[in-house]
């Protein structure tokens, strides 16, 4: 633990004090620690104890502090210790026999060899890293949207964690994988909460972007470099020698990210693009019979959902109303702009606010907020504000001038597809000098309707409310056919032309950033240069560098072994998913107020290992795993947990209860209900609710939820039924390592609930089947399923008795809730 | 050592507990310091009872969640100047463009606003029972918060933070003093009979603390998930199971002495077993006598959403009559276009009608039951909305927008010094200007109510010691009794 850090702070504060400087970097801060250059430190002379490098640095360590090693595991505790920890579920009887049978040498390790060659390695490592980039497939916050194309990212990391992936490349590709065609590994950039409200304050607006982009850094920071570098939001690092500006720097390396949905590119995405041509040529044909039809009845071309115009003889007018009748999807008509254009050499939209006119309209719809009528003269498109009426039907909307103008086009334009003024009538107020009256003849009068208009081939109305003249009722028919089939093929097209897709960001145009004045949006300073913090090194870049060479300078510089912190965070965070706690026990703060590392050169020795080993994740996993170091027993000894209660100089292997997903995994496996199949969209622990933010929990008593628990689709915020409550982050923070707790309410869960009771039945079932009718055979075969192991006598009486009393159920039922299921020993 | 060091070290300590240090060493490590707040904080039980920092005034706590902004200029922040001005524009606000958009004119409260109770408080006739118990409230009419969006919004008032996954202020309440009863969840979120808030479980969540300290959904008409033995399990059955695992973990138990966390364990399907009887009998509702069921307006069948948070307001006396820590009582669901909560965009008049109806005669019971009980004295009842609303109409509708500048909360029972108004927003109710509260400050002093200290009251994670408030937050003598 690292003592000297509030000194350091003071003698820091101090520093800036009296240098008013405005650099948070004080003198002597590259030297912390986790920042210095990486260097190979020797291998310490063992004795016979030491098998492997790593058990010669823990040996030296624990020599030192006078502690003595646990004696080696069992190979039946080994084998199921391997399997919970690296592959989530344990051996079968058949495993463990094969395993104890095996009496040639290097047994051990060719059953390390199998297990990292094993798809289900993926699948609980895969779990680590997406508790730390929290992970979800909504959005959280008010809204919590869903993301049905966010699971592809979840089969990216369980991909490369299988394919042993180099740890460079798998950084490289979750920042910048669009660049090489691996599009769902970007996933990592959007991994976030974000909040989706709209919000029409520009303040609050600008606000929700920073939180969109600070998410971004932060997990940046955290998970690669093990630096809290979103703590300088506000203010340079409180600790570490972090400024501000590099805060907003490292923001302008995805100046340009939005959380959306983009393109999947692959094999499944050039099958659907293969399929356009074909659905091209019979849509041109189809457009083609159209047109014809058009000419033969003299019709003009279909309104337009983007934007429709209506020229006509320039007239001086002081108002425009367009009476809307239906529209294309039977929604109440929407508008986003309305243009009036004024006649001659320099023609000018008059339907705008600033100059004058004003909107009023039959009546607008307020639920979500007004739509009132004057948004569509606001000379803004696509923004938030728009009319829309107040209800489906027969409405009108009018622009009145200030002064009459000579006019002679107008042109609508609508927000998106909804509510598209299909059937209309344009009318105009004219402005004639009257002989009858004092002063001027206003009479309204129309100058275009949609009746002469062939209908738009998304037009859902029936033939009748076309209300098209001069066309017979056979016609009428073809037409409608014609139509349907082409609006059919453009869904169609317009779905296999868009690709399937995946949420793992769109990039944009970068954005200019600024460092803002105490993190507020409204007070911009110096400009933000896409860069790493400065005194991790630099990427060179220009402030005018496109959006994609940012991202790309970025991966490839935290995999250039230019600096060590990706290496020595991420053979930390091995080390502790393995050992239970990591050499650093501040497994995302590396810097001034983070835990020094228990070992350092063992630390070291592994960051060097790993990049000598071509980035070889398996490799390190190898590493630890064949050290005696991991295969000590895990009993606590009496001496050794006085002096060191938190197992830090490695005397044991620390116990520890297994976690949510290995516990839902491993009562499937023993109920022999498990289903293997890998990758895809996930199974539902959730059914949407019709309200925002809602999720009802679903059953999971039908077999299609029985795959690995990796493969639910995680809703933010929501807590899984029964094992939810074994400390399943929610994933609104990054998690790098989870809570413990033991509650009530878990046992509640575990011995009561619906889904382990009816676990429990299956497992009785599929005892019965393979062990006969005998009750002691039961119990024997029960036991050795669960807990890897036969009874002893006592346990055997002890079983037969309540199997006797109770029914195999109960058996079951007790065995799923020992602690010595429970725990990974 | 100096003392700040000290200091780090025993929250790093503190904050660690749960990731593996066992409570051996860590009591030995306190006793070596001699102070701490959670000093007896074990994995062997999350909810047992822990003293606090310094001598609290307030035991328990009842959180009343009016969810959807309610609006503080037709409640209980009175303005005079605003009905005067009523249908003029706001001073200085040209184009005033607040969450859904542009704003209208001024609009006087809709409700008449009367002074009440000794203290001549003035409160409006949208809450005729609130108004009644004007005497026991200490108002806060200057909070302001940092985000005019609910759901971040819910989340500062519940978490201290807009950003997700922070614990809640009953997860940090609860960690820090455990439960004065083991038998029943420490911290209890009861959803209001219309549905979840709009922040959803972010409100009771316990973020980056151990799960233990997450709030238990529970309302009157919805229980304890997996409370009960499956079906088909018939109590003997039932019974011999826990015996046999009983017997099985006490002789794994053997084989591994002193291993703490096996112990607990063991302890948590005892505690579970007690649950099973404990928490039906404290969800009793209907066992309570009639006049206790018309106080609250628990007995209008006629207005079931009424019915149904009197029923829960009942509800969270009784679990705080039994020990429970913090109550969190929701009034008013999720996004309905102010239908289901207080969001009232569109149409205020009617929305606030129906909801107060619903809010006011039942938590007005709630005070006056837990008053006459004598349980005021140790309960602090918090009264809270997410943000305020605004003095103007938005432009187009007949509903107040979103207001995250000024808006009022208030503090009865434990510790509260009543009648009492603090702060002040400015003439129309829009910003907060006399004295401004930010939602660490009112944090702050709710702790201090507990007897914590906010700036003690600490766990690691990510590289920071994160507290309730943040890096802020004061607490606010001046509510104090």
């Amino acid at each position: 633990m690292n003592y000297s850090a509030p000194v350091r702070w003071f003698s820091h504060l101090a520093f800036c004090a009296w240098s008013a400087c405005a650099t948070g970097i004080a003198a002597g801060d590259e030297n912390h620690w986790s920042l210095r250059p990486l260097s190979r430190p020797t291998i310490p002379d063992g004795d016979s104890w030491v098998r492997t490098p790593v058990d010669a640095f823990v040996q030296q360590q624990r020599m030192r502090a006078g502690l003595r090693p646990s004696p080696a595991a069992s190979p039946r505790v080994l084998i199921r210790r391997l399997y919970l920890d690296l592959l989530g579920i344990p051996p079968t009887p058949h495993e463990i026999a094969d395993f104890l049978s095996d009496s040639r040498p290097l047994a051990y390790e060719r059953l390390v060899e199998r297990a990292l060659a094993s798809p289900r390695y993926g699948e609980r490592w895969a779990q680590h890293w997406l508790d730390l980039v929290r992970f979800a497939e909504s959005s959280g916050y008010e809204m919590n949207f869903w993301f049905p194309n966010a699971w592809p990212y979840r089969d990216y990391v369980i991909r490369s964690l299988n394919s042993d992936k180099p740890y460079d490349e798998f950084i490289f590709e979750q920042l910048a994988g669009d660049q090489i065609k691996e599009d769902p590994a970007t996933g990592f950039l959007v991994a976030g909460p974000y909040d989706r409200s709209v919000n029409q304050d520009p303040k609050f607006k600008a606000q929700q972007r920073q939180d969109e982009l600070d998410e971004i850094v932060k997990a940046t920071g955290a998970v690669f470099l093990g630096f809290s570098i979103g703590c300088a939001r506000c203010h340079d690092h409180k600790f570490d020698p972090i400024t501000q500006q590099d805060y907003y720097n490292l923001q302008a390396v995805f100046a340009g990210v939005r959380y959306r949905e983009r393109k999947w590119r692959g094999p499944e995405n050039d099958r659907w693009q293969q399929q356009l041509p074909a659905l091209s040529a019979r849509m041109t044909h189809l457009h083609k019979n159209l047109e014809a039809f058009r000419l033969e009845h003299s019709l003009r071309s279909p309104v337009s959902s983007e934007s429709t115009a209506e020229r006509f003889e320039p007239r001086m007018a002081t108002s425009v109303r367009l009476r809307i009748d239906g529209t294309l999807d039977g929604r109440a008509a929407q508008l986003d702009e309305l243009e009036v254009w004024s006649a001659g050499p320099e023609p000018a939209n008059v339907a705008l606010e600033e100059t004058g006119a004003s909107a009023q309209s039959s009546g607008h719809a307020v639920g979500g907020g007004a739509k009132l009528p004057d948004g569509v003269i606001d000379g803004r498109l696509k923004g938030d504000i728009f009319w829309r009426a107040a209800q489906e039907g027969s409405v009108w909307i009018q622009v009145d001038f200030l002064r009459p103008f000579s006019i002679d086009r107008v042109v609508w334009k609508g927000r998106d597809r909804k509510g598209v003024p299909a059937d209309y009538q344009l009318q105009i107020r004219n402005v004639k000098p009257s002989p009858l009256i004092k002063g001027m003849d206003e009479t309204w009068s129309t100058v275009a309707t949609s009746r002469d208009r062939l209908p738009a081939y998304r037009d859902q109305r029936t033939t009748e409310q076309f209300k098209l003249k001069q066309v017979s009722a056979a016609e009428l028919q073809t037409l409608a056919t014609l139509l349907a089939e082409l609006s059919q093929l453009e869904e169609e097209y317009d779905k296999l032309a868009e690709g399937p897709q995946v949420f793992s960001g769109d990039f944009e145009a970068a954005e200019e950033l600024y460092r803002l004045h105490r993190g507020d949006p409204t007070q911009p300073r110096e400009v933000a240069t896409p860069d790493v913090p400065a005194i991790m090194g630099t990427l060179s870049l220009e402030v005018t560098a496109d959006e994609a060479s940012r991202r790309f300078a970025l991966g490839r510089w935290l995999g250039s072994k230019m600096h060590p912190l990706p290496a020595r965070v991420m053979v930390n965070r091995i080390w502790q998913h393995h050992f239970g706690t990591g050499l650093v026990d501040t497994p995302s703060d590396f810097g001034l107020m983070g835990s020094a590392p228990s070992h350092p050169e063992l630390l070291e020795w592994l960051a060097a290992e790993l990049m000598d080993h071509d980035w070889s994740l398996k490799h390190l996993h190898r590493t630890l795993l064949l050290s005696r170091t991991y295969r000590q027993q895990s009993s606590p000894r009496a001496l050794e947990q006085k002096r060191d209660p938190n197992n830090r100089l490695l005397w044991r292997f620390s116990p520890r209860r297994l976690a949510a997903e290995v516990l839902r995994d491993s009562i499937l496996h023993c109920s022999g209900q498990l289903d293997l199949s890998m990758h895809g969209p996930g199974f539902a622990f959730f059914q949407r609710a019709s309200f925002f933010s809602g999720a009802i929990p679903e059953s999971q008593l039908g077999a299609n939820t029985w795959r690995r628990m990796i493969y639910g689709t995680k809703i933010r915020q929501e807590t899984v039924n029964v094992f939810g409550d074994f400390d399943c982050p929610d994933a609104g923070q990054m998690t790098p390592r989870r809570s413990h707790s033991t509650t009530p309410l878990q046992a509640l869960n575990l011995f009561n609930s619906e889904f382990v009771n009816h676990q429990t039945q299956l497992f009785a079932n599929e005892v019965q089947r393979a062990a006969g009718p005998d009750p002691q055979e039961q119990v024997r075969l029960a036991v050795l399923v669960c807990l890897g192991r036969l009874p002893d006598a006592e346990e055997q009486t002890r079983l037969c008795d309540l199997l006797l009393a109770t029914g195999l159920t109960q058996v079951c039922r007790v065995l799923l809730n020992t602690n010595e299921f429970v725990f990974l020993n | 050592m100096t003392l700040r060091q000290q200091t780090k070290m025993r929250r790093e300590f503190l904050g660690r507990t749960f990731d593996g240090l066992s409570s051996i060493a860590l009591l030995s490590l306190l006793g070596a310091n001699g102070q701490s707040a959670v000093s007896d904080l074990e994995t062997a039980g999350p909810y047992q009872s822990r003293p606090a920092h310094f001598r609290p005034q307030a035991d328990n706590v009842i959180v009343v969640f009016c969810c959807g902004a309610v609006s503080q200029m037709d409640t209980f922040d009175f303005k005079p100047e605003l009905i005067k001005r009523d249908g003029q524009p706001l001073p200085d606000s040209q184009q005033l463009v607040s969450f859904q958009g542009r704003n209208g004119n001024l609009v006087r409260p809709l409700w008449k606003f009367r002074p009440r109770g000794n203290c001549g408080k003035m409160i409006s006739d949208l809450t005729p029972h609130l108004a009644e118990l004007a005497d026991d409230f200490c108002f806060v009419h200057s909070l302001h918060s940092k985000t005019n969006t609910h759901g971040p919004g819910e989340s500062v008032m519940s978490t201290g933070f807009t950003s997700e996954g922070f614990p809640s202020m009953g997860a940090w309440v609860t960690f820090a003093l455990g439960c004065e009863n083991e038998n029943l969840p420490a911290f209890v979120a009861i959803e209001d009979p219309r549905g979840i808030p709009q922040a959803g479980p972010a409100n009771w969540s316990a973020g980056f603390l151990p799960a233990a300290y997450q709030g238990t959904p529970l309302n009157s008409r919805k229980p304890v998930q997996n409370l009960l033995p499956p079906n088909g399990v018939s109590p003997v059955a039932d019974l011999r199971a826990r015996e046999t695992l009983g017997f099985m973990n006490k002789r794994h138990m053997d084989k591994n002495p002193g291993d703490m966390e096996l112990q607990a364990r063991i302890a948590s399907y005892e505690l579970a077993a007690r649950m099973q009887l404990s928490v039906p009998e404290a969800a009793a509702v209907e066992s309570e006598p009639a006049h206790i069921l018309r106080l609250y307006g628990a007995d209008q069948p006629e207005n079931p959403f009424k019915a149904g948070f009197a029923r829960n307001c009942i509800l969270a006396r009784r679990l705080i009559e039994r020990g429970v820590r913090f109550v969190q009582l929701f009034n008013g669901a999720f996004a309905s276009g102010g239908s289901y909560n207080w969001d009232a965009h569109n149409y205020i008049q009617p929305q606030y009608t129906d909801h107060a109806e619903i809010l006011d005669q039942p938590v007005a019971g709630l005070l006056r039951d837990l008053k006459q009980r004598g349980m005021l004295e140790r309960t602090l009842v918090v009264f809270c909305t997410e943000f305020g609303r605004m003095p103007t109409f938005q432009k187009g509708t007949q509903g107040r927008d979103h207001n995250p500048f000024g808006f009022t909360c208030f503090l009865a029972g434990a510790g509260v010094r009543a009648p009492y108004s603090f702060g002040a927003t400015d003439d129309f109710g829009f910003k907060a200007v006399e004295q401004p509260v930010t939602v660490h400050d009112f944090h702050a002093t709710l702790l201090h109510l507990l007897g914590l200290d906010h700036e003690r009251l600490t766990f690691y994670h990510n590289g920071i010691q994160r507290r309730l408030t943040d890096v802020h937050g004061h607490v606010i003598d001046k509510l104090l009794r």
